[in-house]
Order: C-alpha cells, then structure tokens, then sequence
C-alpha cells in the first residue's frame, strides 16, 4: 500500500470500497470492468487481502462518483442501511433506492460532525410497544395518548412535530428533495437511533403526516423498517397500526370532539370554514383533519370524498379564511441542507476548521455556495458576543 | 489605499482551488479578469469533478469553468504523477489533518510543479503553508489586485466585480487584505457582504 494511506487498514479501506460501490448499483463484474481489473482482483481488494495501488484507487473513486477524501479520511463515518432496505420488495420502485442512499448518507454525515465535534446525540425514545393480538387501531389510539403525556403534550395540538422529533426525543428527521411518490423513509439502529427522511419537495401537511406514521414506526415495530410511499399500501399489522397512530396523535379525541363543539356550535353542517379553521389548529391537512371527523363519528363517513367532488377545500379558500397558507410557505426543510441539526453541526466543524469546505460539501452533498451560507450568523465576536463555556 | 498584491509581477502559472473558481464566476466578469492575467491560470481535473457534483443542486459554476477552459483562458488539468503521492496523502488521515479532493489536487499539483496555489478556503491554506512552507498561497483578493487588473478597471467596476464575489459567493477575505477590499465599497454596500468581519458592516452600539 502506498505509504500516502497507512493510516488506513486494507480491510477498512476494502470495506468502504464496498460500501461505496454498492452504493451506485454496481456489481464487482461491472466495476472490474471500469477499471480494466479482473473481478477476483476487486474482491480481493474489498476483502483487504490484496493492496489497492494509488491509481487504482483514484479511478475506483471515479467510477463511483466518490470523493477520494470521504473514502479516506479516517473518521469518514460509513452507516450501511442499504442491505435492510434491499430486502422490501418496495426497494426496486423507482426513488427508492436514491431515497435511501441519500438517507444513508445523510446519518453518516451527522454520526461523523457529532464524533469530530465530540457531542454525544441523546435518544430519548421511550420503549418500544410491541404489537399486541387484537385491534390494532385501539392500540394504536392508546399508545399515541401515552406518548403524548410521556411528551408532556397534554392536550395541545403540536406546533412543529419536527422539532419534537428531533429536540424531545432525539430522532434523527431529515428533509431533502425525492421523488413525487416517495413520502419518506424510516429506520432504526440501536447505534444510530432512529432515522426519518422526508420528502422535501411535499406540502408541508403532507410531511407533518409523514413524520407522524413514522413516529407510529418508532413506537411499535421499531426494528423494521418502513418505506412510505403511494401506491397501493402494504395491509400488515405494523402499517394499520402507524396509520391510526399518525392522527390520533396529532389529533387526540378528546381534543377533537372539544374543539369541533367550540367551532361548530350552532351550525347544522361542516362548512369549509369549519374544516379549515380545525386543520389550522392542529397542524394538519384539510383531508386529514376531515377523515379523522369522519373516523370519529362528528362528520358523516364520505364527507371529505364530497367536498373533493364538489370543488375541494382550495388554497384561496384557506387564504380567505386565515389570512395566508401555511402550505405555500417554503418550508424551512425545503430550503434545509438535510435537517436544522445537521446545519448547525456543519457550520461548527467549519467554524472550528475541523472540516474544509470541500469536505463538507462533499458531506452533505451540496455544492459550495450553500456551504458558505451555512456560516451566515455565525457571530466573529464584534459588539461582545457571548462566549459560552462548557 | 493600495494593496501590494503577492501575485503583482508573477509571471510563473497559477493553479486555482474550487474557492477561487466560485468566487471568480460570482463575479460575473471571469472572463474579462482571466484575460488580463499576465499567468497562466491551471485547474486540476478534481476541482471540476468536485463542481460538477455540486451541479446537481443547480449551481452552474462546471458549465461555467468548462466554458472558460474552452475559451483558453484557464486550463483544466491532470494531476501528474509526481503529485499522486502527495495528494492522495493530503486527503488521508484524520480529518482535522485533511482536505477535500479539490483542495488536495490544488495544493499537491502547485506544489509538484513548483507554481503558486490560489485558496481562499481557511483550513486548506493552514495545511497548505504548515506543510509545505514553500509553497505561494495566494487568494483570490490576490488575483483581483494584480497591477493589470486595478489598472484596467475602472474603480466603479473594480467594487462591482468585489461587490458581486462578496454577496453571490460570500467571498472570504483574509487579514491583510480586509482594509484594502472594504476600501472599495461604500458603506451602503458593506452591509451586505456578510461574509467581511461584522466590525465593518455593523457600527458598534453609541455608548
């Protein structure tokens, strides 16, 4: 080996090798052939028995449209959750394998700024339900009511499901751009903790939806993981159960039958106006918050399918209503860089200059100029900013 | 007040680090700039594959460099194989003690051909100068302040080419040269080059 990589074991080396090829779907008959090597030589390489020469090295990374850098610096964080997902059927769809590379990542990313910057993520997940024999729903109704006194919640609607998530109780939540039908991701590893992505490009109840069928995955069924997509939906157990847990935690009855008393006192029918109103409360969409109505007996089942067939509830309708549209707004996680966490931890390492700006733009796959905005507020000490000491 | 570049009077090539490269598109004059460099200006293969990559989130600076290597006015370059070593070592080790792919090939390639590196990224002008003490670092205030540039422009443009890498690229200026480039921008402007310490943009608080 030549001496510019001795900081680097063969067999370490050989894996991320691996990890990085498989990563782009090549086979090692195919990427053999890329680099004019023979396919025991590469498995040789990958197993570390075998040295991998400088310039092999150098065409290896280009092969596979990696930064030589990730794959050799020595605390370059290399999480693989891909073989997890090679298992679902669901992995083949078109999106899904880009959405769980990007989630794959997206983690090692943050696992390697939280180990460079010497911080310990805390999870703070209570234990896991398991899935008792009976009606799922129920359980589901019941678990989502206990996570939210163990949340401390009462019964107030959630203002950034999101930051909970992540600040209460220490899920790793990502957004980044995904195929149309690709709503989101989830893992989990008892290292890393859990893992969501969510599909930035989604309106933003969509996403709040998202997140919160995810959370019923981290509460029960937590070591399987799950990919949400459209389409027709997987029946099992698990998915009925996130599917109650998703509004019955973001719109517990209770609550629900309140606040639908409080709004529509006096009228003889649900209005658009009603509708509306309630759906801003909680956080959640017009259709969400109308099914769940619907499931809890306050509004005839069919309802929402009628207002679809009869014009919908529209943007400018909530607009007129509230005064704006919270789905128009770009979403802080359109514009994020992976998630507020990771921001954050980023502009650390290069304020600290434990990383280059090529090294985390290649970390967090972005490009320069959105690097350098992550330094923006990053305060030089001018007009006596606060040193914080710990 | 005039800035004594390390770059006046370089006539040996340069070799130029993604850093450089974005700020010199952000300017919007990279063409112009680059034609009245007396040097040759190098950039090495991985600097452009490392744009490229970042071209997926729709910057363009790729498509721009390339443009400019098939208008001669820059050249992109292979590493020699006398800069393998030193650039793969670059890149190795912890992270604290490495670099990225771009600023690796920069640092090794000047070094390897015994030319100047432009960097205006900090950590790779720290390793750079510690580890190759021979080496020219210049930056990207640098090449701006060259005597054939400061006399061509007019000063207008000169602060409008600074103006636009400050607030498009959010350029990073080093010590030294702080003074000369805030020396070109009315204060109206400062504001927002957010990237130029705070004490130049932000009065301090009366009393």
């Amino acid at each position: 080996m030549s001496n510019s990589l001795d900081s680097l074991s063969p067999k370490e080396l050989g894996l991320r090798l691996r990890i990085s090829r498989e990563a782009v779907g090549l086979t090692q008959a195919e990427a053999a052939d890329r680099l004019f090597i023979s396919r025991t030589t590469l498995v040789a390489i990958e197993q570390g028995k075998r040295t991998v020469k400088d310039s092999e090295l150098i065409r290896l990374c280009d092969a596979y449209g990696v930064s030589l850098n990730t794959l050799l610096r020595k605390e370059a964080v290399h999480v693989d959750l891909l073989p997890r997902f090679r298992k679902m059927p669901e992995q083949e769809s078109s999106g899904i394998a880009e959405a769980v590379a990007i989630l794959n990542d997206l983690v090692s990313a943050e696992v390697e700024l939280e180990q460079l910057l010497g911080i310990e993520r805390v999870s703070r997940l209570p234990p896991e339900r398991s899935l008792l024999p009976g009606d799922v729903r129920k359980q589901a109704e019941e678990d989502a009511q206990d996570l939210r006194k163990f949340l401390g919640l009462g019964k107030s609607p959630i203002i950034d499901l999101f930051a909970l998530l992540d600040l209460e109780l220490g899920v790793r939540v990502y957004f980044h751009p995904l195929s149309q039908k690709v709503s989101g991701l989830f893992a989990y590893d008892e290292s890393l903790g859990a893992c969501i992505l969510i599909n930035s490009n989604h309106r933003w109840e969509r996403q709040v939806q998202t997140g919160a069928h995810e959370l019923g995955h981290v509460v029960s069924a937590r070591q399987d993981i799950d990919i949400n997509q459209e389409g027709p939906h997987e029946n099992s157990r698990k998915e009925r159960y996130a599917n109650a847990f998703a509004p019955a935690f973001l719109m517990p009855t209770r609550t629900v039958m309140q606040k639908f008393n409080e709004i529509c006192a006096g009228s003889k029918r649900l209005t658009r106006r009603h509708v509306i109103v309630l759906a801003h409360y909680f956080g959640v969409s017009r259709e969400g918050l109308v099914r769940r109505l619907e499931e809890l007996g306050l509004a005839p089942e069919g309802t929402w399918d009628w207002f679809e067939k009869n014009g919908g509830i529209t943007d400018k309708q909530t607009a007129d209503v509230l005064g704006f549209v919270r789905g128009d707004l770009a979403s802080f996680a359109y514009k994020s860089k992976g998630s507020l966490r990771l921001e954050m931890l980023a502009a650390q390492a290069l304020d600290r200059e434990l990383l280059s700006e090529g090294q985390v733009a290649s970390l967090l796959g972005i490009d320069r100029l959105e690097v350098r905005e992550l330094c923006d507020y990053l305060e030089d000490g001018h007009n006596g900013t606060h040193q914080l000491s710990f | 007040m005039a800035l004594i570049s390390c770059l006046s009077e370089h006539q040996s090539p340069v070799v130029l680090d993604s850093s450089v490269v974005v700020n010199l598109n952000a300017t919007g004059a990279a063409s112009q700039l680059l034609s009245l460099m007396p040097m040759e200006v190098h950039v090495p293969y991985p600097v452009l594959r490392e744009l490229e990559r970042g071209g997926a989130r729709g910057h363009q600076d790729a498509t721009l460099l390339t443009g400019l290597a098939e208008s001669k006015l820059v050249q992109i370059v292979e590493l020699p194989e006398a800069a393998t070593s030193t650039y793969l070592r670059l890149m190795s080790g912890s992270s604290r003690n490495s670099l990225g792919d771009g600023e690796a090939a920069t640092i090794a390639l000047a070094n390897a051909a015994n030319v100047s590196a432009v960097i205006d990224e900090k950590k790779a002008r720290r390793i750079g100068r510690e580890q190759f003490p021979q080496l020219l670092i210049a930056s990207t205030v640098d090449l701006l302040a060259i005597p054939e540039i400061v006399g061509s422009l007019k000063e207008a443009e000169l602060s409008g080419v600074l103006f636009n890498a400050l607030t498009s690229a959010r350029m990073q200026v080093h010590e030294p040269y702080v003074e000369w480039v805030v020396g070109q921008l009315d204060d109206a402007l400062l504001e927002q080059c957010t990237s130029l310490p705070s004490r130049f943009r932000i009065p301090l608080a009366a009393g």
